[in-house]
């Protein structure tokens, strides 16, 4: 078996076993001598970034141009942001919501999608790495403040409904559940722009792919833009409720996993550079 | 010596007032506290006098030694108890114990299990799940509160209920830092004000009042951006729960707070058995540690004064780790008595303790002698020769009069100090030395650091615990301990009779100021037994500048020029030494009050010996 598949296998499954730590530390059940959370996710991610790196070495580009590598790449990207928030939050409270959804994705993007991916002469060129490279960060920042609006709904369920069980203890307060989601959505809405912009930028410098605004991938893009747009206008407007910044965090981010797996798979977009 | 004690419930404490009394003329230490309804009582009797508890036998139960310090940790870790983990058993421990050292009561004993037992206290709550604390209902609902809005600080809480209700939300939401508590019942609120709180508690019964809740709840949830939190202490039937139909409004009736509470209790139960074996570990060190003589710090150094006990109490704190303390005091205090002392109750009891002189050595030889030398290093070094620092080598050295060690010689044992490595004079190896130092001086190091002729970075290395020995005219309980045992000692030397000090005498020596100090006042002893004609030490065999201080009050008004304070601050220093720093007695003397007497002592800067 190849170095790759090998690595292919192993870290949905590594990432598996680090969910399966979290899940029984939150539950308070983690035995004393059992390997510390923390310790497990740190293997994981140390393992995805040798992928990352056998990719990279493999093809001799950066693994982002595929659908597969930009998915892996999200992922790698999403644990070491979470893993810099556990030290410095100390607090493992957010463990099983994020790496619930690494493990979704790390787990289609291991056995769904062609490793191989695409390699267009466009992606060569360093301004669409930056493009590439920005949509991830605001990928990565959109769904952690999914993420903390999934464990704000979650928490403010628990008190309304009076159940004062283990999610209660163990989730943050939901004052810093609303700060992170509207700190993650101000990150990534810069970084999207910024990547939106540069994509028109990359695009008017190769007429000949034949882009359009019709495509759509950049027409679900501008939907993802325009969603987080209102969010921050809003926002700076002082008229965002706790409401309405979970549906439009929880819109904003089902529209980017939309873009990455129907769009990209199911639509005719020339983002898939055959 | 071993700790027994008693317990009785409280209200029949009037039937144990004999049984009291006699604990506390025949014990060497007693502590009493109440706690949950019981009188405990705990004493330490010396093994001579077992009648103490023979005598208490005949009217209650006895504990003995390990059990009465089993219960002692385990109220105060809060194991004795429903309330798993609360530290109210700690907080009367304590009481009792402060009392104690004021009443005299407490001696070296129950100031090391009182050390003792704020280590485990803060190991139980640093490694168990103790740490939680006790949650009841109201801590429960400013945990919920804290939940919802993160830092409370800028919240304010409005509470409808009668005042006890109140002043228990109140406090329970003080201890997360609300900015703000209000009662409705107290105050008339404005409609235009409601709206700026935050959280709402309300115990109410009656329809009326419930629906006046309904009304006043839209005017204070003023916006959707914020949260508006309802806490229903009230009966469950009238409870207002429709009101968490509201999006931003979160209703919750205490009832709910139940499973937060039986989880805390959950948790803490759990902490048990983790919170015993600290226990068990610690009452086993201090069984080992009791039934050895080396905690008895009283048979080498005399001394009554609450200022000494300060001492022992340091003493045991630091004699079981090796930090280096620096002990500083006047000449004669008795600084190498102390640094026995904690050579004794340490770890290296057994090993060798060196003392040296570092002001009595010429500058020239004390290199050689502390660190040694090798053959030839010097005319006459014909052999190699290991200094002190190695003959020390497992146990404690003690470096007295510190501050007289030459520059060049601060230099080379402050390496020592860092390195735990000593290169004898003319040698080029180092040694490995495992040595705790102790120093002493009766200088002050500080200045001496200032003034250049003592290094700083020195100071800093040595000044890891200091203890100082207060002068002995500061510890007036102790002139006649230490009189009288310099004559106990010196009748045993040569075998006379049994000297006793004669009433005036001791009065003059206890009204002495003794510049010399322990020293000086062993000197005395010594004189006035030789020259004693009988075995009554009288003034007359005292020496002349003893005898000055006879009658000075007096002398003093009618030989000198002085104002009116200045009487009566020499007035009140000499009743306070002649009443041994009994306050009441003192105020009783003077004819004012306690609160005038410190007033007065405090204008004229006189030191309580409490502070």
């Amino acid at each position: 078996m190849d170095t790759l598949l090998i690595l292919r296998i192993t870290v949905p499954l590594l990432y598996a076993v680090t969910l399966y730590i979290y899940t029984l530390e939150f539950r308070g059940i983690l035995k004393e001598r059992s390997v510390k959370p923390t310790i497990a996710l740190m293997i994981s991610v140390a393992i995805h970034l040798v992928f990352w790196v056998v990719l990279y070495s493999s093809s001799g580009k950066y693994p982002i141009g595929s659908l597969f590598g930009t998915l892996t790449t999200f992922v790698l990207l999403l644990s070491i942001i979470y893993m810099l928030i556990e030290y410095g939050m100390n607090d493992r409270s957010f463990g099983i919501f994020v790496l619930s959804l690494v493990l979704l994705l790390q787990v289609v993007a291991s056995i769904f999608i062609n490793p191989e991916g695409i390699s267009s002469p466009l992606l060569e060129e360093v301004i669409f790495e930056i493009h590439v490279i920005s949509l991830i960060i605001s990928y990565s920042a959109f769904a952690l403040g999914a993420i903390a609006a999934v464990m704000h709904l979650l928490l403010s369920k628990k008190i309304k409904h009076q159940e004062l069980d283990i999610v209660y203890h163990k989730l943050p307060t939901l004052q810093f559940l609303r700060q992170v989601g509207i700190f993650s959505v101000y990150f990534g809405f810069v970084f999207l722009t910024a990547g939106i912009a540069l994509g028109f930028f990359n695009a008017s410098q190769v007429p000949e792919a034949g882009i359009s605004l019709s495509d759509p991938k950049i027409v679900s893009a501008i939907i993802t833009w325009l969603i987080y747009g209102i969010f921050v206008l809003i926002h700076m407007l002082k008229k965002l409720t706790a409401k309405s910044a979970i549906n439009l965090s929880l819109i904003g981010f089902i529209t980017i996993l939309f873009t990455f797996f129907v769009v990209n798979t199911l639509m005719e977009t020339f983002h898939l550079f055959q | 010596m071993k700790i027994s004690g008693i317990k009785y419930r409280s209200s029949d404490s009037s039937e144990f007032d004999s049984i009291r009394e006699l604990i506390r003329e025949k014990s060497v230490e007693s502590i009493n506290f109440d706690f949950q309804g019981y009188e405990h009582q705990y004493w330490v009797s010396n093994d001579r006098e077992k009648s103490i508890n023979q005598r208490v036998q005949k009217s209650i139960p006895i504990l003995g030694h390990e059990e009465s310090l089993q219960n002692i940790f385990r109220i105060c870790c809060g194991l004795s108890n429903e309330q798993i983990g609360t530290k109210k058993g700690f907080k009367s421990f304590e009481s009792a114990i402060i009392s104690g050292k004021q009443k005299d009561r407490v001696g070296p004993l129950f100031s090391r299990l009182y050390t003792d037992i704020e280590a485990v206290l803060r190991n139980i709550y640093s490694s168990t799940t103790l740490r939680t604390g006790v949650i009841e209902r109201f801590s429960a609902a400013a945990e919920l509160s804290v939940k919802i809005f993160g830092d409370l600080n800028d919240k304010s809480a409005l509470v409808i209920g009668e005042s006890s209700f109140f002043k228990e939300v109140k406090a329970a939401l003080k201890e997360r830092d609300i900015g703000f508590v209000e009662s409705l019942r107290n105050n008339k609120i404005r409609d235009e004000e409601l709206s700026a709180y935050d959280i709402l508690v309300v115990k109410e019964e009656t329809t009326d009042k419930i629906n006046q809740i309904y009304e006043l709840v839209p005017k204070m949830t003023r916006s959707n951006e914020s949260s508006f939190l309802i806490l229903d202490f009230g009966s469950a039937a009238n409870s207002l729960h429709e009101l968490g139909n509201i999006y931003n409004v979160f209703y919750t009736h205490a009832s709910s707070l139940d499973s937060v509470i039986s989880r805390n209790l959950k948790l803490r139960s759990d902490a048990i058995p983790e919170a015993e074996k600290i226990i068990e570990r610690r009452v086993k060190e201090f069984l080992k540690w009791s039934e050895s003589d080396k905690w008895d710090v009283s048979k080498s150094i005399i001394a009554r004064s609450h200022q000494m006990q300060k001492v022992f109490e340091l003493i045991y704190k630091v004699a079981p780790s090796n930090a280096i303390v620096i002990i500083s005091g006047e000449t004669g205090t008795g600084k190498e008595l102390v640094a026995k002392a904690i050579h004794k109750s340490g770890q290296r009891g057994d090993k060798p303790f060196i003392a040296v002189n570092c002001g009595a050595i010429p500058e020239n030889l004390l290199e050689s002698t502390l660190f040694g030398y090798v053959k030839g290093a010097f005319t006459g070094a014909h052999e190699d020769k290991k200094g002190i620092f190695q003959a020390a080598d497992g146990g404690v050295l003690f470096l007295d009069e510190i501050a007289e060690l030459p520059m060049m010689l601060q230099v080379k044992l402050l390496r020592a100090l860092q390195d735990n490595e000593i290169t004898p004079v003319g040698g080029n190896r180092s040694n490995k030395v495992n040595v705790r130092i102790l120093a002493a001086t009766n200088k002050n190091l500080m200045k001496e650091v200032m003034e250049g002729r003592f290094r700083e970075d020195l100071f800093y290395r040595l000044n890891v615990v200091e203890i100082v020995v207060p002068p002995l005219r500061e510890r007036v309980d102790d002139i006649l301990a230490l009189a009288n045992h310099f004559l106990l000692e010196h009748s045993n030397r040569t075998q006379k009779d049994k000297f006793r000090l004669s009433d005036s005498a001791a009065e003059l020596l206890t009204q002495y100021q003794w510049p010399g100090n322990v020293r000086e006042l062993q000197n005395v002893i010594e004189r006035a037994a030789v020259l004693s004609d009988s075995s009554t030490i009288l003034p007359s065999d005292l020496p002349e500048g003893v005898l000055e201080n006879r009658d000075r009050s007096i002398s003093v008004v009618s030989e000198k020029d002085m104002s009116l304070e200045e009487i009566e601050e020499e007035h009140i220093r000499l009743m306070l030494r002649k009443n041994r720093y009994n306050y009441n007695s003192v105020a009783e003397t003077l004819g004012i009050g306690r609160t005038t007497l410190w007033r007065k002592m405090k204008k004229y800067g006189i030191a309580s010996v409490d502070e």
